[in-house]
């Protein structure tokens, strides 16, 4: 008898926790649905124009060129320094700046975007007087470093002890177990904390909005000239009146989801053949 | 005699942790000197002073001198460095890089550390191979990957890389506590072999071990050395009550 | 291991107190047979081969099994030795049977020596019993005595040969203090690992 009130009783906690599952993941599913219902029409009924044309041929072209030449840029700049400085907080952990490094990195993972997009506003937009793509470029870096920098650490200290052992006992010097020897070890949690780090970068807006500028009807040729990015014409769209910008918000909203989707899938599922 | 490593005073502290106190120990040069003892005696750490890479651990305070082939190693202007590359250590859980080639884990030390140009280096890896009995079982695939190696020739594949140093001395941290009993008794074989023309320095849990393989044997118990001897002595009549309490196995 | 050691190293201890047990019923034996009484010594001894050849199955049973170190190696070495001086002396003490059957003449000497031979038998098996290397002085001393009369009886040789079944008898009685000695060096090398 009691072997079947376990039964029940199991069954009973098992649908429990699957109702609960399909509660937290359904919002995702609902954006992801509502943006491929809303954005698939404007994409294919604008078809190549969409995707290449500037916004007064009703297109989003600069607004995607943009969103690639802020994550490169981001990238080049905020990578080496993200990874170096993992790699020191990773070294000289008791040190003063070792110790200071990781705390701060902890607090800029949490701080607003919106101040730090202010900060590199009173930095490079004022002095210079114009929105710009290193502008944006700078906001974006800084917030992608203390992320990937704490990927590359953790990474970093998941390599058994053992192996450091063995490096120094080969009579390596420091920087050469560290660069030749461990870092390459790590590679594969560098790499994903990396790509992690710039999938999330692509679709910020609040460090843009005074940074940046927004550069709608012409592709960007100039670092020193106001850029766009998809996410801030998707924030600029959805506060016309005008309907046919709304449609076309959806549209850019699917393109952005693609976007980053196509980066953060694979990683997800590569991370699974992680071993060391 | 010729000593390969001498102890003087050696104390060693982790934090405020006396870990090795007062050891006096003479290692000769060729042939093979066990350290046994129960665990947490202190064996696998006063192995690490003799290659410095105890200073890894930032807690870690070493007093007293010890002197490999006559020379004070922890004097304020000796290189660690230079020290690592004339003793090669082996450690408890085989640990050849996953990441690099079976070529590329026995070249590492010799490309990293700049020791021989290119050309040499494809033969130093094949006499290293040869010398730690692995050659013939690795030859064709020196391109794979070392997870497909067994637990024992992976810890000859770490010999080698040892090995390709040419070092004076090798340490090894109870190399065989992780292999099956096969790849063991291989690697007993081949430290025999060795003994000829290094010293081997050999940090065991298991006195049968010191017992079958070594030719000098030290017993550590909390961190101080009770007796040292030839193998036969200390096995057939030891002196120290302790150490035949720990032989006989009626010790933890 | 330890444990299984043990249990093995009490079964040859209580083997040896066996066989002591034999080879002094032997001396007792072989004594009774210069008074002129015979009896049946040759069975001891030869029971006394089958429990030695136990003996050494067992030891080396010991020794494959657990690889022993330091006192638990020298005594069971020792053991193997011991019993094939017991042994021994059990057959020298048939032989003297034997003999004391088979020649006649007087037994002046070997009537004198055979309670010192006795007690060195005696000495050294509780010797061995006890692990006491105390004791070993007198076993050399005695020795010594036994070794003495047997010189002596060999000299007489040469007065009268009808001495001759005294001085066969003196001969194995200094084999059987001798092997007695050796016991006592088992002792010694057992509580000090240094050989006599």
């Amino acid at each position: 008898m009691s072997r079947n009130i376990r039964r029940v009783k199991e069954r009973a906690f098992l649908c429990g926790v699957a109702l609960l599952t399909a509660l937290a993941v359904l919002p995702l599913f609902h954006i992801i649905m509502t943006v491929t219902v809303r954005g698939l029409p404007e994409v294919v009924s604008g078809g190549l124009r969409f995707l290449t044309g500037t916004l007064s041929e009703g297109g989003i072209g600069p607004a995607i060129a943009g969103t690639f030449l802020l994550t490169f840029l981001s990238a080049l700049l905020g990578l080496p320094v993200a990874f170096l400085v993992g790699l020191y907080a990773y070294e000289f952990p008791n040190s003063a700046v070792g110790r200071w490094t990781k705390t701060l990195l902890q607090i800029m993972l949490e701080f607003p975007t919106i101040l730090v997009g202010v900060f590199v506003m009173q930095v490079l937009v004022v002095p210079m007087g114009t929105y710009s793509a290193i502008a944006g470029t700078l906001s974006l870096a800084i917030i992608l470093t203390p992320y990937v920098a704490v990927y590359t650490h953790e990474a970093m200290r998941q390599i058994p002890f053992t192996y450091r052992e063995t490096s120094f006992s080969l009579g390596l010097t420091r920087t050469r177990v560290l660069f030749r020897v461990l870092a390459p070890m790590a590679r594969r949690g560098i790499l994903t904390g990396g790509l992690i780090g710039l999938a999330k970068v692509a679709g910020e807006t609040a460090p843009l909005l005074f940074t940046a500028g927004g550069l709608y009807e012409s592709y960007p040729h100039s670092v020193t000239a106001p850029v766009g990015s998809i996410s801030l014409l998707i924030y600029q769209l959805v506060q016309s009146p005008s309907p046919a910008d709304h449609r076309m918000a959806w549209g850019a909203s699917l393109v952005l989801l693609l976007i980053f989707l196509d980066i953060f899938v694979p990683i997800r599922l590569s991370l699974r053949e992680v071993k060391l | 005699m010729n000593l390969a490593i001498e102890t003087r005073n050696l104390h060693v502290y982790y934090g405020n942790n006396h870990v090795i106190k007062g050891v006096d120990l003479q290692i000769p040069a060729k042939g093979i000197f066990a350290l046994m003892g129960p665990s947490g005696c202190g064996k696998s750490t006063m192995l690490r002073t003799f290659n410095r890479l105890i200073e890894l651990n930032d807690g870690a305070r070493v007093e007293g001198e010890v002197l490999l082939f006559g020379k004070n190693i922890y004097s304020p202007d000796v290189d660690p460095i230079g020290i690592r590359r004339q003793v090669g250590m082996v450690f408890q859980y085989p640990n050849p890089f996953p990441h690099l080639t079976i070529y590329d884990n026995v070249a590492l030390g010799l490309k990293l550390n700049r020791l021989l140009p290119g050309e040499k280096i494809r033969e130093r890896v094949e006499w290293a191979l040869k010398k730690a009995a692995l050659w013939d079982e690795v030859k064709d695939r020196l391109d794979d990957y070392p997870s497909n190696l067994s637990g024992g020739q992976k810890q000859r594949l770490v010999i080698a890389r040892a090995l390709a140093m040419k070092p004076r001395v090798l340490l090894m941290d109870e190399p065989t506590a992780n292999i099956d009993p096969v790849g063991t008794a291989k690697i007993e074989e081949l430290l025999f072999e060795l003994k000829e023309e290094y010293t081997i320095v050999l940090v065991t849990h298991s006195p049968a071990q010191a017992a079958r393989v070594s030719d000098w044997v030290a017993f550590l118990y909390l961190g101080k050395l009770i007796e040292v001897g030839p193998t036969r002595k200390v096995f057939e009549n030891p002196e120290h009550e302790l150490t035949e309490k720990y032989v006989t196995g009626a010790l933890g | 291991m330890r444990k299984l050691l043990n249990i093995g190293i009490e079964q040859l201890k209580k083997m040896i107190e066996e066989m002591a047990t034999g080879s002094l019923e032997a001396l007792e034996s072989a004594r009774a047979s210069i008074e002129g009484d015979f009896n049946s010594t040759e069975e001891i001894a030869s029971r006394l081969h089958i429990i030695r050849a136990e003996v050494l199955d067992l030891a080396t049973e010991l020794l494959v099994r657990y690889s022993p170190v330091a006192t638990d190696l020298r005594f069971i070495q020792s053991a193997i030795d011991v019993s094939y001086d017991l042994y021994r002396i059990s057959r020298y003490a048939m032989e003297i049977e034997r003999t004391a059957r088979l020649v006649q003449g007087p037994m002046e000497l070997s009537k004198k020596a055979f309670p010192i031979a006795e007690k060195a038998v005696r000495i050294s098996v509780v010797a061995f019993r006890d692990l006491d290397e105390t004791l070993v002085g007198k076993l050399l001393e005695l020795d010594k005595q036994v070794d003495s009369l047997y010189i002596l009886s060999l000299k007489a040789l040469n007065e009268s040969p009808e001495r001759a079944g005294d001085a066969l008898v003196m001969r194995h009685l200094e084999r059987i203090s001798d092997h007695a000695k050796e016991i006592g060096a088992r002792v010694i090398y057992i509580r000090e690992g240094r050989r006599l």
